[in-house]
């Protein structure tokens, strides 16, 4: 769980790379987004959920330990959504960006459920 | 699909599973008798049967309402489906069972149209058209089956399983699995519907009437069903479900995993179905969908991760966008269908008072 420290932290380590005038060249790299949603599972906590490459670049940054250690625990699920263009125009939007829950189970000879259900939270683009 | 199979005689009281059979339980002020009638779901709804009582001057629709009601169907899809009964005879909603005369032996079916458009019609089962009530077919089928729950495979059957825990433990000689039937046999008790099967894990020291209630509330039987039932091992030892012996009181004296035969009154069985897998499965993909979860793996919606593969792709190059490359649809994809998904994500959690500038 983050604390607040660490969301202005993050907040800060966007703002000061992107608006940095040598961000974008070949020696820096721009913070693409971040997706903020409520966890599906429960309303009362707020979920940011980082692309690998923004991931990649607050880590090289250096960032704090405890915020270094959540950038670190990415998700194994492999994709390529992040290279979905963005767009503010309703007409030509297609897809919307959601925050789902992945579950996994795995079942015994007996289709019986033997492993603990183990929610993952992942973000997917829905056709729209 | 929901056959309806319609007798007031109680000697030919039979009906399959998937069926509503209805059993003549008397007279009512002379001219209209009392039926019990058995409503089965078809196979694929998680549902369970229910007995309702209705009289022979019941209507089709009166029928069709209670079905619609007990299966949860709405009033709409049940107008979509249709009575047919075994006589042939020409029924409108307003007829009643007497009128159309299902007074003795009869079937009635209500065919309802599949999620994808097939229509699956249950045949009626000539093994149980018979005459034969209830125990005597199950006595029949027992001596015919060859299956180890058939009366000439009994003997000797005790065997040694491992693996359980570490622990070897004897399997007694009452350890029916219906499982080791050959197929064809197999398929004769799953075709016939006339053998409901439960496993349960007792001891020695149970007392049958703890099993019977455990067993009810599987079956989701009534004290009147439970009354009639009996446990059957193997077709040579028999005791009734409300008996307070223990196990080993009626032979069976080690801690053994016991496959019991019901006899229901009615006839009315299946085999066992499965164990209901996490609840997550079994839910619609539609509901899932609304619940923000994806479907399983093994599910073949567009609402699943296996099912995206192929729909899109990632073109470089073309000076698109400042990254050089862009996601890309490669076919047709169904609204709400799961285009693509982030991949390798991290995933920072905090708590909503905390009030940041999103970034996106």
């Amino acid at each position: 769980m983050w604390t607040s420290k660490d969301v202005h932290e993050f907040q800060a380590l966007i703002d000061a790379t992107n608006n940095d005038p040598c961000a974008g060249t070949i020696s820096r790299d721009k913070f693409q987004y971040n997706v903020r949603g409520d966890n599906p599972e429960n309303r009362s906590l707020t979920l940011y959920i980082v692309p690998e490459k923004d991931a990649e670049l607050a880590l090289s940054i250096k960032p704090s330990k405890s915020m270094a250690k959540a950038l670190r625990d990415h998700s194994m699920q492999s994709g390529n959504g992040r290279f979905a263009k963005h767009t503010c125009c309703t007409l030509h939007r297609n897809v919307n960006i959601e925050i789902v829950t992945v579950q996994a189970a795995a079942d015994d000879e007996h289709s019986n459920p033997i492993t603990t259900v183990k929610p993952n939270v992942i973000v997917i683009l829905h056709a729209d | 699909m929901i056959e309806v199979l319609a007798g007031t005689n109680p000697e030919s009281d039979v009906a399959d599973a998937g069926t509503v059979k209805v059993s003549s339980v008397g007279d009512v002020a002379g001219t209209s008798k009392l039926l019990k009638v058995s409503i089965y779901p078809p196979p694929h709804p998680r549902q369970h049967s229910a007995l309702i009582t209705v009289h022979t001057n019941a209507t089709v629709m009166d029928i069709l309402n209670k079905a619609a009601t007990l299966l949860r169907m709405s009033p709409k899809s049940v107008g979509a489906h249709y009575l047919s009964f075994g006589t042939r005879n020409s029924h409108d909603p307003a007829s009643t069972l007497e009128e159309i005369r299902v007074q003795a032996y009869g079937l009635i079916q209500l065919l309802a149209q599949a999620s994808g458009g097939e229509c699956i019609i249950y045949e009626r089962i000539d093994i149980l058209a018979t005459s034969l009530d209830c125990e005597d077919r199950q006595t029949l089928f027992l001596a015919t089956c060859g299956s180890r729950i058939s009366s000439p495979n009994l003997a000797d059957k005790s065997r040694v399983i491992g693996e359980y825990g570490g622990n070897v433990e004897p399997i007694s000689s009452r350890h029916f699995d219906i499982t080791e039937c050959s197929p064809d046999q197999v398929d004769v008790n799953s075709h016939a519907k006339k053998s409901r099967l439960m496993c349960i894990q007792v001891r020695p020291d149970t007392v049958i009437r703890d099993i019977a209630r455990q067993a009810a509330l599987e079956f989701q039987l009534s004290q009147d069903h439970l009354e009639a039932c009996r446990f059957c091992w193997g077709c040579d030892r028999e005791e009734a479900l409300t008996s307070t012996k223990k196990l080993h009181e009626v032979g069976v004296h080690s801690h053994c995993e016991i496959h019991m035969l019901m006899r229901l009154q009615g006839g009315v069985a299946s085999r066992r179905q499965p164990r209901e897998q996490v609840a997550f499965n079994r839910e619609p993909c539609h509901l899932r969908r609304v619940l923000h979860l994806l479907c399983p793996q093994t599910c073949e919606c567009g609402n699943s991760l296996q099912c995206m593969e192929g729909k899109t792709e990632v073109i470089r190059g073309y000076r698109l966008n400042a990254s050089g490359a862009k996601l890309i649809a490669t076919r047709d994809i169904a609204k709400g269908d799961v285009v693509a998904v982030f991949g390798k994500t991290a995933t920072l959690w905090t708590s909503k008072h905390v009030d940041v500038k999103g970034c996106a």
